[in-house]
């Protein structure tokens, strides 16, 4: 399966790219979510298209979960489709700006005390999620970026995300 | 070799997200076990020497409804406690003698001190979070100063404000109530029927058949008492989320038990709301949050008029008292908490209203206009 995905990566789109990153990031007060969770990690893949363009496509896959919500833990799952514009070029590096928007996921499972003992919950929710980000490659494979995560109406998530090139 | 190393570095990927999303959930907050919340009993016990019966309830009905208990037979325990205002009357303080109307459009009568208690669930009053309770010495009132519904009950009988007004002395008013009932010949009757044939009317009846008919007004089956007992779709992830806020901020250091209440005296430094009323010492009894959307006002003296303004009260309140303390109110949590409170609300309980009572009088007395 992966080999039938790298080869038609290899083979018909020479000038994209596949990206990995990891993204750290805090729900903004106010916010439904931000009053169960704070900071999150999470893990992203973009698929580039012909991104040695200064305006370029990509699809995304993300999960992410936070770290310290009490009695509760979010999952995240999104996918989704973005663009890329070259803004500037800053020491033989494009500044870049990024938004994307896709489906969401999100799983909560709460965890309580009662009389009645330990009483566990999922939820499940389906929305939408954008995301922004104004990024600056810090070497040719590595991009840095700081991003602002809509998560449908139940809340923003501010970030930073570091993502290798391949 | 490109391919292996892709097929590596995807796998990196995959790993990740692996240990991201297997995280486990949070095992919860820790409560020790004196204040826990949770469902309520799906029965109510009564004290051993006043069993419930269909008889006594009967009775306690019609007399609750009948303004025969008042000096003036213009109110009855209903003008105050009314199933359309969830067996309160909505009013910050209540109106008693001489009112005219019912709950906001009452006038003309006297304001009492407080905001009259809902009767929803009064038979569970001192229930613990291990479900203990013992309906004979269940406190009552805004200053406990009463135990068990059977002595509550005769209170506003005697109260010159409520429903005595001049027309006796307040240690009359029972004796003098008893006799009304007893030379009414359908009470005789019914008296007769709850208690045996030939009773004697005396306050000890009145306050068991009285106590008998509010243990019949419950309301035990909130969703949250659904989640509490396995449901656990009963509840929106609002409102869990709520629930958990609540117990982290510590609201069930006094707000535990399955009524949502300690049943203590606490001082929170509530606004006077133009009336200076110091209870015990400056403190009141820590209200049940049951149905909370159709008890309003809220505290002792109605000071509060919405749910958003008596929980954002906390985040304001004078510390006065040692378990309002802890309290680890964070005003952000406002909405979830609210909506969690709305989750305890049961609206099925019984809202009949007699269409007539014994004594010929209007039911309810003077409340319609």
């Amino acid at each position: 399966m992966f080999a039938m995905v790298f080869s038609w990566h290899c083979v018909l789109c020479q000038s994209s790219s596949f990206e990995l990153g990891i993204s750290g990031g805090g729900l903004l007060e106010g916010s439904e979510l931000s009053t169960t969770y704070g900071t999150t990690l999470g893990a992203d893949v973009h698929y580039n298209f012909k991104d040695n363009k200064q305006f370029s496509y990509f699809l995304k896959a993300g999960v992410f979960r936070d770290l310290d919500g009490i009695g509760a833990a979010l999952t995240g799952l999104d996918l989704g489709v973005g663009a890329k514009y070259n803004l500037l070029k800053l020491r033989k590096q494009f500044v870049y700006l990024s938004l994307a928007a896709g489906g969401l996921y999100l799983n909560e499972a709460f965890s309580t005390q009662l009389i009645e003992g330990v009483t566990t919950s999922t939820h499940h929710q389906f929305g939408l999620k954008a995301k922004f980000s104004i990024g600056y490659p810090i070497t040719k494979r590595i991009n840095s970026q700081i991003s602002i995560h809509q998560l449908h109406s139940k809340g923003t998530l501010a970030g930073l995300d570091i993502f290798y090139k391949f | 070799m490109s391919l292996q190393l892709n097929f590596f570095k995807t796998h990196g990927l995959l790993g990740l997200a692996i240990i991201i999303v297997g995280c486990s959930a949070d095992t919860g907050v820790y409560v020790a076990v004196d204040e826990r919340i949770g469902a309520l009993p799906e029965a109510v016990l009564s004290p051993i020497d006043n069993p419930i019966s269909p008889e006594k309830i009967a009775l306690g009905r019609a007399l609750f409804w009948d303004p025969i208990l008042s000096g003036n037979f213009d109110v009855a325990c209903a003008s105050c406690h009314h199933p359309d205002h969830g067996w309160g009357d909505g009013r910050q303080r209540s109106m008693g003698v001489g009112g005219i109307g019912l709950a906001e459009d009452r006038f003309g009568g006297a304001v009492v001190s407080r905001n009259a208690n809902t009767i929803i669930n009064a038979a569970f009053n001192g229930i613990d979070a291990s479900g203990f309770y013992d309906p004979s010495t269940a406190v009552m009132f805004w200053d406990n100063r009463h135990m068990s519904l059977e002595a509550q009950s005769l209170e506003p009988i005697a109260s010159k404000d409520e429903m005595r007004g001049n027309a006796y002395e307040a240690e009359e008013a029972i004796s003098t109530v008893s006799q009304r009932l007893a030379a009414n010949d359908q009470y005789q009757l019914i008296f007769d029927a709850a208690f045996g044939a030939n009773t004697t009317i005396n306050g000890d009846k009145i306050g068991k058949a009285l106590a008998s008919y509010e243990r019949s007004i419950i309301a035990n089956n909130s969703r949250f008492d659904y989640y509490a007992r396995g449901n656990t779709n009963a509840l929106t992830d609002l409102e869990v989320r709520g629930m958990n806020a609540f117990i982290q901020m510590n609201c069930t250091a006094c707000h535990g038990g399955p009524m949502f209440s300690n049943y203590e005296l606490h001082d929170l430094g509530v606004p006077d709301n133009g009336f200076e009323d110091a209870g015990v010492d400056g403190a009141f009894r820590t209200p049940t949050l049951r149905n909370l959307p159709l008890t309003g006002p809220y505290f002792h003296n109605g000071a509060f008029t919405t749910l958003e303004e008596a929980v954002n009260f906390y985040d304001v309140f004078e510390q006065n008292d040692e378990a309002a303390e802890s309290l680890n109110f964070d005003e952000n949590m406002t909405p979830a908490v609210v909506a969690f409170l709305r989750a305890l609300n049961d609206n099925n309980f019984d809202k009949t209203i007699p269409e007539n009572v014994p004594s010929g009088l209007p039911v309810g007395g003077t409340i319609v206009n």
